[in-house]
């Protein structure tokens, strides 16, 4: 049975879109088929990690939304860009970086029911283990659908107070659309935290399940986004945090 | 009555009528002239106009009907009356001049009481009708009227698709016949979601003429527009509410979202929502129904608001599935939550939609058309969609022959052509 994975996260800027490339990498390590869509349509950015440009981008999910192509013909096999090898296969389905595009978007909407099919419709053409699907950070109508068809959704955080009270909405909105299961990563936690005690709070506070303290990392900050984390520092300790998030939905 | 009326024609003679021509031409205490034949009065009429040609039905040099149309087209259709005069036997040839345009019958034998109150009648009404033309020929306003409703008329054929889209493996035909000039019915047939959906819509205004004429365009324009809009409604509604007490139906896909379900949500909710909010008291309201087709997978999410249940045939003629309202007329409450429903129709099978138009039609003794008889004539094997159209149309003018239309007719018919067909 293949899983529909959403990651989240209230506020901008809590690495959302690293840790859903993490995992990603992670899962084809295992030797399974991923695929990740980029639904932050009016602002793009997990192609970046994937190490994908621009020129390479032959269709997205907009040209999908606007009847141009199926929604299989934007995914970009970009599992060579890793680095290094893997046993499975990870698909981008990237969103436009065009500013008319973008405005288009805006201008126009789309008809968000595409979505939902085109979720459906990548899972069976591309054969795929799991989906993963990068949101806009905030609630829109998109996220919704995407928290609402979701198998796991993962909620990125920081330990800080406005990404509690956002969360906290997140986690409400994910209850009322009964989410099977649900997750918070608790990101750039200072290394002067103890893990411990910020998960219990995290966990009385929010009512949720926390599946990983990531500390904030140098190495990350250092990696500025060229690249994904998990397989340019295979060995860094927060890989194996990472790979504790896996267990939760893939027990 | 009196002189001024004008002179009386009595085409008949004692033996067709078994009565005295002049006991009946004395008692009608008009001038009356009597003549045997059909062609010695054409000659009388093409020289004199009558104001009323009495006539037997068995005449002996044309038939009745022939006779009847060579006086019409011989004379303005409203300055002159006529009655057809039988015996009992002869009732059908009586209803065949009826139909071709006389404005009465007597039986004979006549009594020559009724003769006269029957010749008055007669009279009165061609004479009413002479009014009626004379002043609304005089009267600019109503010539300013009849000039309006024209371009009416031309307008509403404008809100009604000139070409049916047709996506591939899909046939589409349509039908519709106004009972007035105008009507209150409408169809439309429309690709969205970027050519992935084949919407199309059969509504029915609860009214007549002019007034069901507006609120159609109304409602058509209404939909259509609301159509094409991206934004969603509704769905997400469960977020508002803090109560929460349903939780939230999961892979129940049909609360969320797939493509072309919102535009079919807001077409019909905001649609309701509008006219509810400005239109209430207009008293108006539509039955409609409206179709989202996935021309590749023939999944058909609908709304059915109050209408007609469409039906679902399968290549064999079977019945498959009557599409039954899923809420009620759009316009009769506000805020009316528009369930969407789902159906699937395969290789071979067809939808027909129609309104009550179809079902209501009524013959000439006043019978109306009825459901099973439009079912019967559906459940046969695959025709194209027009051959569908034109086969229930023929069936109904043949039904109502003569008699009059009450309400617009409006059909539409989509196949599914089998493969077979398809790559043929």
């Amino acid at each position: 049975m293949s899983k529909v994975i959403s990651v989240h996260s209230f506020r901008g800027g809590t690495g959302k879109s690293n840790t859903t490339a993490n995992v990603a990498a992670l899962l084809a390590e295992q030797g399974m088929r991923v695929g990740v869509v980029d639904t932050d349509i009016l602002s793009p950015g997990i192609h970046v990690l994937f190490g994908l440009v621009e020129e390479k981008m032959v269709h997205s999910l907009n040209d999908y939304l606007w009847g141009i192509c199926n929604v299989e013909d934007a995914a970009i096999d970009i599992t060579a860009n890793l680095g290094n090898p893997v046993n499975g296969k990870i698909y981008l389905i990237p969103s436009s970086m065009k500013t008319g595009d973008i405005a288009r978007i805006l201008r126009e909407g789309y008809d968000v029911g595409l979505l939902n099919d085109g979720y459906e419709r990548l899972i069976k053409r591309l054969n795929l283990d799991f989906l993963l699907i990068d949101t806009h950070p905030g609630l829109n109508e998109e996220t919704l659908l995407s928290i609402a068809i979701s198998d796991v959704l993962l909620i990125v955080m920081r330990p800080d107070a406005q990404d509690f009270q956002g969360t906290a909405v997140t986690v409400e909105v994910a209850r009322q659309l009964s989410v099977p299961l649900m997750r918070l990563i608790v990101n750039k936690t200072p290394q002067i935290f103890d893990s411990q005690m910020v998960k219990q709070r995290v966990e009385n506070s929010l009512q949720c399940e926390v599946a990983a303290i990531l500390p904030h990392s140098d190495e990350m900050m250092a990696l500025a986004s060229e690249g994904v984390f998990v397989m340019k520092y295979p060995s860094h300790p927060m890989v194996r945090l990472l790979k504790e998030v896996l267990n939760h939905f893939q027990k | 009555m009196n002189g001024k009326v004008g002179k009386i024609l009595l085409v008949a003679d004692d033996r067709t009528l078994g009565q005295g021509m002049a006991q009946i031409a004395a008692s009608l205490e008009q001038e009356v002239v009597v003549v045997d034949e059909a062609r010695q009065a054409l000659a009388l009429i093409d020289a004199d106009p009558f104001a009323l040609i009495l006539f037997a039905v068995r005449l002996p040099d044309m038939t009745a009907q022939e006779f009847l149309s060579r006086v019409k087209n011989a004379d303005d259709v409203d300055s002159v009356a006529t009655i057809a005069i039988g015996d009992s036997d002869r009732s059908m040839e009586l209803e065949q001049c009826l139909e071709a345009g006389a404005d009465d019958f007597l039986i004979t034998p006549i009594s020559t009481g009724l003769l006269r109150a029957r010749v008055r009648f007669v009279l009165e009404q061609k004479r009413l009708r002479q009014k009626q033309r004379e002043s609304s020929l005089q009267n600019p306003e109503l010539l300013k009227i009849e000039h309006d409703i024209q371009v009416a008329r031309r307008i509403q054929a404008g809100f009604l698709p000139t070409e049916l889209p047709k996506p591939g493996g899909w046939d589409v035909a349509a039908c519709f016949q106004p009972a007035r000039e105008v009507a209150g019915d409408f169809y439309d047939a429309f690709m969205l979601s970027q050519n992935r959906r084949l919407g199309f819509v059969i509504a029915d205004v609860v009214d007549k003429g002019v007034p069901a004429a507006l609120f159609m365009a109304l409602v058509r324009s209404l939909t259509r527009a609301f159509a094409q809009q991206n934004y969603s409604i509704n769905w997400t509604d469960i977020l508002e509410s803090n109560k929460s007490t349903q939780p939230f139906a999961r892979k129940q896909a049909r609360a969320i979202p797939s493509t072309g379900t919102v535009a079919l949500k807001n077409a019909v909710q905001l649609t309701n929502n509008y006219i509810t909010e400005n239109h209430m008291q207009d008293n108006m309201f539509a039955t409609l129904f409206f179709g989202m087709l996935d021309p590749t997978t023939g999944q058909l999410a609908y709304i059915n608001a109050g209408h007609n249940p469409p039906v679902i045939f399968d290549s064999d003629g079977n019945l498959k599935v009557e599409l039954k309202p899923t809420s009620m007329a759009v316009g009769m409450m506000p805020d009316t939550n528009y369930s969407i429903e789902f159906a699937q129709m395969d290789p071979g099978d067809f939808i027909f939609c129609y309104t009550d138009g179809v079902t209501e039609a009524r013959n000439s003794v006043g019978d109306f058309f009825m459901e099973n008889r439009l079912l019967e004539l559906l459940a046969r094997p695959r025709m194209t969609a027009q051959g569908l159209v034109d086969h229930v149309h023929a069936a109904l003018q043949d039904f109502m022959a003569g008699a009059v239309q009450f309400d617009d007719i409006t059909m539409i018919a989509i196949v599914r052509q089998s493969e077979v067909f398809a790559h043929s």
